[in-house]
């Protein structure tokens, strides 16, 4: 293999493991938990455990989705309240709809493509999860279980339907949807969030005025330059 | 918060339940035409065709996208292409190198390094209708006979070939997700390079050719713009019709630029072929693929490799390049978002060259260490 190809190849997977850091930082981790989540996700990536040996077959993969969906679940138990639980559990929902949903309408090679469907499932995540909660975690856990909801949805369809095309959820491991999804998703919250503080001159305070249906000061949140 | 919420809740139920009710249409006769300013026919294509798209037709001329009057997509003609080195080196030139690898003990590219060549189908129900009877077939269309006629090809040739026949099903926008799946466990076998054989939907003359008095199909390769490995795949392309054209000139349709990236941000050899379109026949197609496959060869099994990998190579770079460039304005985006952080930034720095404290850190404490030297 050519240096250059080598050299891209590292230099991609320092990008991507760069960005999972930053990501990994918001999440309750500290370093060394994220490097230890990272180097899990690269090792697993290699582990396809089935749950289903038949026709179509099902396997999950240790380092595309149990880790993620495990920092997912690790990230909603951590939830200060019920209201941001019920929230992460809502965002989550309506991604795996969303994402279900506008996989069959948007004819990605032929008559709307405009973007590729792999950035586009991260934004519906981030943007929907900004939208409920304006949270990082909650895109976090928009992009991973409304990925591997939108997986439990094709298993449903091909039973339903009996086509015989296995589903793999996470089967990518660490270059898998449920992990690019997640990370474009809380990568756009933060885009979303900051840009919106830098514009109206800072993070909220007591003193500003809140929308309606926009959470104030009071309650747990997070963003701004309190994470 | 919860109006907002009910919306979205009623907005994504609507679309997880009207969705799948839309879905697997059978194929609609839409297509995108690509005119020049002289009102020539360049290019016709089922792929969603924006501005902005680049198409290098069979002559290497090289047209870009600049407007869409409905199905029509006005072109501007680029440039003429310059292809690069195409298959191998002259005998002349491989004997001096062999000669001067063996003087300088440098080690050869091994033949039988056995590094297999891996072909899989995204669209694993797209089938021809003239022989198949339909366009479209559930977890097995004509597609799979036409990969195998190439997979035949190159094992004759004694390349070994994995054909993995993995259906994707159902034909919507996750197939990419589900093939993804697929290339990443072909990776594993550390192939040379990937292939994901479609088929296109266009009129059959589009892609109706013959040589030697025999009906085959022409082929499109496809290159994501939206793709850090864009460069590097490109450069795959272009080497792969360079080698096509010096055997059969115009078998290569073209190379079509479109947005998206069909997993080729996973190799940069990972490339989309079109094999002729829904409305030629399958057994064209299949001797389409074969031909192909003659022909490609070398460019396939020694990509990145030897002679034929300097425009590899260099594609590689241009590809590092780009990656490292949106990377460096990502950190830069981010440190102006984050407000403070560039002059944080530059804080530490400037401790860390003058080998003297800032007197005025940050408030956030973060970045203050307890033990600053003096």
């Amino acid at each position: 293999m050519s240096l250059g190809i080598i050299l891209l190849v590292l230099a991609s997977l320092v990008v991507l493991f760069g960005l999972a850091e930053q990501v990994l930082d918001r999440l309750y981790l500290n370093d060394k938990q994220a490097l230890l989540v990272i180097g899990g996700m690269v090792v697993g990536s290699f582990i396809d455990i089935p749950l289903y040996r038949g026709t179509p077959g099902i396997s999950v993969n240790l380092g595309g989705a149990i880790i993620p969906l495990g920092l997912a679940i690790y990230v909603l138990a951590r939830a200060g309240t019920a209201k941001e639980l019920s929230r992460g559990i809502l965002g989550a929902v309506l991604a795996g709809l969303a994402v279900y949903g506008v996989s069959k309408l948007y004819d990605f090679d032929t008559y709307i493509g405009f973007i590729d469907p792999q950035y586009l499932w991260g934004i519906l995540a981030g943007g929907i999860a900004y939208v409920i909660g304006r949270s990082r975690r909650l895109a976090f856990i928009s992009g991973v279980l409304g990925i591997i909801l939108a997986d439990i949805g094709h298993i449903i369809e091909t039973f339903a339907r009996g086509i015989p095309a296995p589903s793999r959820i996470g089967g990518g491991g660490v270059f898998d949807t449920v992990v690019i999804a997640a990370l474009i998703g809380v990568l756009l919250a933060e885009l979303i969030g900051e840009s919106r503080e830098r514009l109206q001159g800072g993070a909220a305070t007591e003193q500003r005025q809140y929308p309606p249906g926009l959470d104030g000061p009071g309650e747990p949140q997070e963003g701004g330059e309190s994470h | 918060m919860r109006q907002r919420a009910i919306i979205l809740f009623i907005l994504a139920f609507w679309l997880g339940a009207a969705g799948p009710a839309r879905a697997e249409e059978e194929l609609v006769e839409r297509y995108y035409t690509m005119i020049d300013d002289r009102g020539k026919v360049i290019c016709r294509t089922a792929h969603r065709v924006t501005p902005g798209d680049e198409y290098l037709a069979a002559d290497n001329r090289l047209y870009r996208v600049e407007r869409l009057e409905g199905e029509t997509a006005r072109v501007r003609f680029v440039r003429r292409a310059r292809l690069g080195l195409a298959g191998v080196k002259p005998a002349w030139k491989a004997w001096f190198s062999a000669l001067w690898a063996v003087w300088a003990g440098k080690r050869q590219v091994q033949a039988d390094e056995k590094r297999p060549i891996a072909i899989f189908h995204t669209h694993s129900d797209e089938s021809y209708v003239p022989t198949d009877g339909k366009s479209s077939i559930k977890a097995g269309g004509g597609i799979y006979k036409v990969g195998s006629a190439m997979a035949q090809k190159l094992r004759e040739q004694e390349i070994e070939v994995i054909h993995d026949k993995t259906p994707h099903d159902p034909h919507d926008a996750m197939s990419y997700e589900r093939s993804r799946r697929t290339a990443a466990k072909l990776l594993e076998k550390r192939p040379v390079c990937l292939i994901d054989i479609h088929r296109d939907a266009v009129p059959r003359d589009e892609y109706a050719e013959s040589i030697n008095n025999t009906e085959v199909t022409k082929v499109q390769l496809v290159v994501g713009r939206q793709n850090p490995n864009r460069s590097a795949n490109e450069a795959f392309a272009k080497q792969i019709k360079a080698a096509v054209d010096k055997k059969y000139p115009g078998l290569i349709k073209g190379i079509f630029y479109g947005k998206g990236k069909y997993n080729q941000d996973l190799a940069p050899r990972l490339i989309l072929l079109e094999v002729g379109s829904h409305t030629n026949s399958r057994e064209a197609a299949e001797r389409g693929a074969a031909i192909f496959a003659a022909a490609a060869r070398d460019v396939l099994y020694n990509a990145g490799r030897g002679a034929v990998g300097g425009p590899m190579r260099r594609g590689s770079y241009t590809a590092l390049f780009w990656l490292l460039g949106i990377a460096a304005a990502g950190v830069v985006l981010f440190l102006l978002l984050n407000g403070g952080a560039l002059s944080r930034l530059g804080g530490n720095l400037k401790q860390e060259f003058a080998g003297v404290g800032v007197e005025d850190r940050s408030d956030d404490g973060s970045d203050s260490s307890p033990d600053d030297p003096g």
